[in-house]
């Protein structure tokens, strides 16, 4: 299997343009098109640049999801496969780089570091979902299920059951930053103490690393099976 | 142990004779307020307060503080509240103008302690006072003038200039002894109030320097035409009127001073009769008050421009981004995976690093815009304006440091008040909240001078402009008998010196865009004045990171000043 095929068939191009348009969007959407306070009353719109960030986390998971969805029957396709699915996410946050450059005037310039954190926060948790959604579509593979719809209900638990604890007592609060939506909301408000800011990074980069290494053994091994 | 014992039983007696003598001095505390004039008073404009303290056995550090409930929701109104006085607080009269608002609901008066405990405290319901249009004051003895009036000692008038915003004359019947009154009626009168002076031999009880100034005679004298009744004479300066005579005597003469007029009536109030008081009355002009430079301040703050970067830069750096991964895919597909990867690679970090040195060299979108307009006549007396004007993208809150007591006052008028417009005035400093994407304009009024001073020879023939702080000018005109001049610039300044026929005389619809902001500002009251008059108007405005956001602020001073004679 050719490197480009592994990193744009099966939807992969669709996806990968779909996320730089629709990201695109947002971001020239995010900017006042104002020239004068007086348009602002014309057609009131206020520039965030929250929208963008959202759309990248939103359009990155599903490139990532689409891209650990496409399972090759061979296993040894299939182990690089997922030692690319970083690579492919890589690609397309770097993709987005300029986008996130010119992001930066849309927050106070002290400010302007924790779009580059955002930024990065996105590219781990799609890593993340990456593997997480490499790992079930193989799953669904062997009982010849579709995985859709596993899938989907992997992503929306990921995203919305840790928001449940926003209405839990003050310290348990924080596991609410499980979710990406909160984590990255709580990170661009930009008053997020460091401590919840480490414990949002540390949660998609533990758990995508485990998943990570116990699936490539996993992987390994069935290589080593079929030999 | 003992020694122990012996000092909290004297720590327990200290607090007790302070728990003592704090309740002894506010138990017996009483405050007396008034609000505006004669309890009168004009909703959205200034009105004079004034707040007695009495009963108190010592003098106590402390504020006095007056509240304003407002909003739509009676049973849940917004604080609006004015500290009037703060420091070393004593038995006495403390004084203020501060902007009256809804007063629907009664206002609140309190003497607040040094730990924020409340003293004493009174209610004033002046719902039933409140006027809707502009009303006449006499200070002093009064005789019927249509009956709406409103009647007041000299002695109560207000020291502030902008207090006497409601009214439309001020009728001044009995001698004014207090020169800071004196002065304060000459700022008001040059900001385009209405002055009825009565004279006679009542004149020698208020002549000093700040009456006379007022005066439309130079060397005023008194003439006795029969026994105990004297007329006020002298020579008539230049712009004064005669408007009404009797027995072949001027009995009104009027003259501009400023934006405003001086009605002198040239006998005492007894001595008028009353046809003759209809008469002056019919002639008296109503007060103007210097809303243009809010108009100005509320058409520059929608002329001001957005900082931010050139919106088409966002879309085509998208649609480099977009067109680049096509190319990259279609080339990916040819040929090698690995070089089509690099130099996509190589192209998008070339875009990012641009992006980022257009984006730094622009700076960040501005989310706050403010602008300061100051306005300022002077002529013998000085009345200055600060309009400001505010918008927000975000909700903000807003400082705006002014002098003792010079509280800003709410210059666009509200269809509803609304809880949500916050405003908590100290004595220098006042909060205002700014929602998001809302406009808010305020005005605050002083006596600070002007930076400027024209000379003029005695047939205008020659001027020379003085400018010891060294202020820049983007547009300098002169006014000479109803015709405007513009005044030549040199390095952004006028020329200091130069002949009338050095000057260009130009016309509204020759004018530059400054020189036409400087015109529209006075013309609706200069063009009837007597006197030379040089304008100048100076804008800058500078992008600040401010405390949450990036802001624009925006400067604009604009100076109307009299000339003086050589």
């Amino acid at each position: 299997m050719k490197t480009h095929e592994l990193f744009f068939d099966r939807g992969g191009y669709a996806a990968t343009l779909a996320l730089l348009i629709g990201t695109g969007l947002a971001l020239v959407l995010s900017m006042p098109w104002a020239g004068r306070v007086a348009d602002f009353f014309l057609f009131p719109w206020t520039p965030t640049p929250v929208a963008f960030f959202f759309a990248l986390a939103a359009l990155g998971a599903v490139h990532a999801m689409n891209r650990g969805a496409a399972v090759e029957p061979l296993p040894r396709t299939r182990r690089r496969q997922l030692l690319s699915l970083p690579l492919q996410v890589s690609l397309v946050q770097a993709l987005v780089l300029p986008y996130v450059a010119i992001c930066t005037v849309l927050l106070p310039a002290r400010h302007a570091g924790l779009l580059w954190m955002a930024w990065a926060y996105v590219g781990l948790v799609n890593i993340t979902l990456g593997v997480i959604s490499f790992r079930i579509s193989a799953r669904c593979f062997h009982r010849a299920r579709h995985p859709f719809f596993p899938l989907f209900l992997v992503a929306c638990a990921y995203n919305f059951v840790p928001l449940l604890f926003e209405f839990a007592p003050a310290p348990a609060r924080t596991a609410a930053l499980v979710s990406p939506a909160a984590a990255l909301w709580t990170m661009l408000a930009g008053d997020a103490p460091w401590g919840a800011l480490l414990f949002s990074f540390l949660v998609p980069f533990s758990l995508g690393l485990g998943l990570f290494l116990v699936t490539r053994s996993r992987v390994s091994k069935e290589g080593h099976a079929l030999r | 142990m003992r020694f122990s014992r012996v000092l909290m039983r004297t720590a327990q007696a200290t607090a007790l004779l302070w728990l003592v003598s704090a309740l002894a001095a506010a138990a017996s505390v009483t405050l007396q307020s008034q609000f505006g004039f004669d309890g009168q008073l004009i909703r959205f404009r200034y009105a004079p307060v004034r707040v007695e303290v009495a009963g108190l056995a010592a003098p106590v550090e402390g504020s006095i503080v007056v509240k304003q409930f407002v909003g739509a929701d009676p049973s849940n109104p917004s604080t609006l509240s004015h500290e009037i006085a703060r420091g070393r607080l004593e038995n006495g009269v403390y004084q203020a103008a501060i902007p009256a608002y809804d007063l629907l609901l009664p206002a609140l008066v309190q003497l607040v302690g040094p730990d924020g405990e409340v003293l004493a405290s009174t209610t004033e319901s002046v719902r039933q006072a409140v006027r809707g249009l502009p009303f006449v004051v006499v200070a002093g003895e009064s005789r019927p003038l249509g009956g709406t009036e409103s009647i007041v000692a000299a002695s109560e008038l207000p020291s502030d200039w902008w207090a006497y915003e409601p009214v439309q004359s001020l009728w001044l019947t009995e001698p004014l002894l207090d020169q800071a009154v004196w002065e304060a009626v000459g700022e008001w009168v040059t900001s385009g109030g209405s002055l009825v002076l009565f004279s006679g031999s009542d004149f020698y009880q208020w002549d000093c320097p700040a009456a006379r100034a007022l005066l439309p005679f130079s060397a005023p004298t008194l003439r006795e035409l029969a026994p105990g009744a004297f007329l006020l004479t002298g020579t008539p300066r230049t712009g004064s009127q005669v408007l009404l005579s009797k027995d072949a005597e001027p009995l009104l003469v009027r003259i501009q001073h400023g934006a405003g007029h001086v009605s002198l009536v040239t006998t005492r109030l007894q001595d008028v009769t009353d046809t003759d008081l209809q008469r002056i009355s019919a002639r008296i002009p109503a007060a103007r008050r210097p809303v243009a430079v809010d108009r100005l301040t509320q058409e520059a703050l929608n002329k001001t421009r957005v900082v931010r970067p050139l919106y088409a830069f966002a879309p085509a750096v998208v649609l480099a981004v977009i067109l680049g991964f096509v190319a990259f895919h279609r080339r990916a597909l040819r040929k090698s995976f690995a070089t089509s990867s690099a130099l996509l690679l190589a192209a998008v970090v070339v875009a990012t690093v641009a992006s980022g040195l257009y984006v730094n060299r622009v700076g960040s979108i501005a989310y706050q815009y403010s602008i300061n307009t100051i306005f300022c006549i002077q002529s013998s007396f000085t009345a200055t304006c600060h309009s400001y004007g505010f918008f927000s993208l975000a909700s903000a809150r807003v400082p705006i440091d002014h002098d003792k007591r010079h509280f800003p006052i709410q210059a666009d008028v509200w269809v509803t008040t609304r809880s949500q417009y916050e405003l908590r005035s100290t004595l220098t400093q006042t909060a205002l909240s700014l929602p998001a994407r809302t406009r808010r304009f305020v005005r605050t009024c002083g006596t600070e001078g002007a930076d400027w001073r024209l000379l003029a020879t005695e047939d205008d023939r020659t001027f020379r402009i003085e400018n010891p702080k060294a202020q820049e000018a983007t547009a300098a005109l002169l006014f000479v008998d109803g015709l405007f001049y513009e005044v030549p610039l040199v390095d952004g300044r006028p020329r200091d010196a130069f002949a009338f026929s050095d000057l260009r005389h130009v016309s509204a619809s020759s004018m530059t865009e400054q020189e036409f902001l400087l015109y529209t500002s006075c013309i609706d009251w200069l063009a009837t004045s007597a006197g030379t008059w040089l304008l100048t108007y100076e804008e800058s405005s500078n992008v600040s990171p401010g405390e949450k956001m990036p802001e624009k602020v925006s400067l604009v001073r604009i100076e109307i000043v009299e000339g003086e004679r050589t």
